[in-house]
C-alpha cells in the first residue's frame, strides 16, 4: 500500500508541536515519577489536568502573564497548600506582583481587581470580574492587557485542547 | 492676529484630519472620505485639501480605510519618517508610539502630537468635518506651538478625555481581535455580548481540557511511554520494519504532519491501516524497552498530530 501524501513542510516551531512534546514529557514525568497506580482516576485525572496546563505554561513561557502565574502556581504548591489550609479567605498580599497575584485562590471578587477602576472600566456587568476569574494572572492588569492575555490565553487553549483530542484519538484506537 | 488666524485655520484643518484618525478603528461607521467632504461648506473643504497637498506633499500612499486593527500603530511608525519638513514647526517630532500614549502620564502634549503626525495619512478619511467646526471656537484662546485635537461635537475637549477616547477606541480593536478568535462572534455586536461570548468560550475551553484530561487518565496508565527515545529518534530513521501505510523513510521531524493538524488528514493512517496496525501495535507496546516500539508510536503519534 503506498503511503499517501506526505505533508510537505511543517514549522517545527510551532505551538501545537512544542505543546504536544511538553505535554507528553510531562505525562510520562507524570507515571514515572509517581509510582501510585493504585490512586483513583479522579486524581489521575487532576494530575492529567495539571500537567496539561504546565506544558502549557511550560511552552509559552515567561512571555505572558498568564503563563507566569501557572508557572509561580505550579513552582509553589507546596506553599500555597499550607497557605489555603491556613486561611481560605486570602486576600492578596502580594498584589504588586503580577506572577503573584493570579495564585492565590480568591474568594471574593473584589479581592482580584486591586485597583477599583478595573472593576467596572466597559461599564459592563461584572463581565471582566468573570474574565480576571477564568484567565490566571490577570488581575493586575487593565483592561487593555486583560484583553490581551485572553487572546494568547485562547489561543494556547485551543492548541492544548486539539493536541489533547488527538492524543485521546490515539490511545482510543489501541 | 493674522498669524493666529492663519494657525487657527491650519490647526482646524489639521483637527479634522486627526479626527478622522480617531474614526479609523471604525471603519463601518465612518463615511467614505469625499462624502464626508462634502459636508463641509465647499470652500473650507478645498482649502482642506489644498492646505494637506500642499504641506504633505510626500504623503505615503495610505489605504483608504485600513481594516486591520493595529493600523494604529503600523501608521505611526510609517508616517515619522515621510513627514513633510513644513510642518516641522506645527508638529513636535517624536517617536510615536500610540501605546505610549497610554502608558505614560497623560501629557497633554504627547497625544495631541502623536494624533497630529497619524493624521498625514488620513488626509483622505475625514469624517465628518463639519462637526469640527463648532468646535473651534471653544479653542480659539490656545495658541501652543502644538497641533491641537479637536474634540467632536458635544464632546469634552481637554486631554484626559480624548486619552480616555484613544484608549478606549484601542480596546475596541482588541475586542475585535477577540471576536476573530471566537467562533461565532462575529455577528454579535455590543461589547456585552461579546465579552459573554468571549467568557463562555474560555469555561468551555477549560471544561473540555479537563474532560480530555479525564479521559486521557482512563487510558493513559495502559501505556508507557519511553520519551527520550522518542525524542531522540527524531533524526534517525525509524522504518526497521516494512509497515504498512505507516512508512516515512524520512526523517520524521519535518515531513511527517502539517501544522494544522486537521483531524480528518491524519487519520488515514488509523482508518486504513486499523486491522494490521492495531495487533502489531500491542505487541510492541508490550515490551516498552525496545527502541522500536517506543518509535513506532511516535511515528503514529506524529501522524496524529
Amino acid at each position: 500500500m503506498s503511503p499517501p501524501q506526505q505533508p510537505t513542510s511543517i514549522n517545527p516551531n510551532s505551538l501545537k508541536i512544542q505543546l504536544a512534546y511538553r505535554f507528553l514529557h510531562n505525562l510520562n514525568n507524570l507515571n514515572t515519577k509517581r509510582s501510585n497506580l493504585d490512586n483513583t482516576r479522579i486524581r489521575r485525572s487532576h494530575r492529567v489536568k495539571l500537567a496539561a496546563y504546565a506544558s502549557m505554561a511550560y511552552v509559552v513561557g515567561s512571555r505572558r502573564a498568564w503563563s507566569r502565574a501557572i508557572l509561580w502556581k505550579i513552582r509553589n504548591r507546596a506553599v500555597l497548600a499550607r497557605f489555603k489550609r491556613v486561611d481560605h479567605k486570602i486576600t492578596t498580599p502580594l498584589r504588586h506582583h503580577h506572577v503573584h497575584a493570579g495564585s492565590v485562590k480568591r474568594r471574593t471578587p473584589s479581592c482580584s481587581n486591586p485597583k477599583r477602576e478595573y472593576s467596572d472600566p466597559f461599564g459592563n456587568s461584572g463581565q471582566e470580574v468573570k474574565l480576571r476569574k477564568l484567565v490566571p494572572g490577570s488581575s493586575t492588569m487593565d483592561a487593555l492587557g486583560l484583553l490581551d492575555e485572553t487572546a494568547d490565553y485562547i489561543k494556547c487553549l485551543a492548541t492544548q485542547v486539539e493536541v489533547m483530542k488527538n492524543l485521546v484519538d490515539l490511545y482510543s484506537i489501541i | 492676529m493674522n498669524k493666529g488666524e492663519e494657525l487657527g485655520m491650519e490647526t482646524f484643518q489639521f483637527g479634522e484630519e486627526i479626527q478622522s484618525l480617531m474614526a479609523v478603528v471604525q471603519p463601518p461607521e465612518a463615511g467614505n472620505s469625499f462624502t464626508a467632504l462634502l459636508e463641509l461648506p465647499a470652500n473650507q473643504a478645498v482649502k482642506l485639501l489644498h492646505s494637506h497637498e500642499e504641506t504633505a506633499p510626500n504623503n505615503l500612499p495610505s489605504s483608504v480605510f485600513p481594516s486591520a486593527e493595529n493600523s494604529l500603530e503600523t501608521t505611526t511608525s510609517s508616517v515619522v519618517p515621510n513627514s513633510s519638513p513644513n510642518n516641522v514647526n506645527l508638529v513636535k517630532q517624536e517617536p510615536i508610539d500610540s501605546d505610549s500614549m497610554h502608558n505614560s502620564s497623560p501629557n497633554p502634549s504627547d497625544p495631541v502630537v502623536s494624533k497630529s503626525t497619524k493624521r498625514k495619512e488620513r488626509e483622505k478619511n475625514v469624517k465628518t468635518s463639519a462637526k469640527k467646526i463648532k468646535s473651534v471656537a471653544n479653542d480659539d484662546g490656545e495658541e501652543l506651538p502644538y497641533v491641537h485635537v479637536r474634540a467632536r461635537r458635544g464632546q469634552a475637549t481637554d486631554s484626559h478625555s480624548l486619552a480616555e477616547r484613544a484608549r478606549r477606541e484601542k480596546i475596541n480593536a482588541r475586542m475585535k481581535l477577540l471576536q476573530e478568535l471566537v467562533p461565532g462572534c462575529n455577528k454579535i455586536s455590543g461589547t456585552a455580548m461579546v465579552l459573554d461570548e468571549i467568557i463562555n468560550h474560555v469555561q468551555s475551553l477549560q471544561r473540555q481540557v479537563e474532560f480530555l484530561s479525564m479521559r486521557l487518565a482512563a487510558v493513559h496508565p495502559n501505556i508507557d511511554i519511553n520519551l527520550d527515545n522518542i525524542f531522540s529518534a527524531e533524526s534517525g530513521s525509524l522504518m526497521d520494519y516494512s509497515f504498512p501505510g505507516m512508512v516515512s523513510p524520512q526523517p520524521l521531524s519535518h515531513q511527517l504532519w502539517q501544522p494544522d493538524g486537521l483531524i480528518p488528514q491524519p487519520l488515514w493512517g488509523v482508518e486504513e491501516t486499523n486491522p494490521n496496525f492495531i495487533t502489531p501495535e500491542n505487541s510492541f507496546l508490550s515490551y516498552d524497552s525496545s527502541g522500536n516500539s517506543v518509535s513506532l508510536y511516535t511515528n503514529q503519534l506524529k501522524m496524529e498530530l
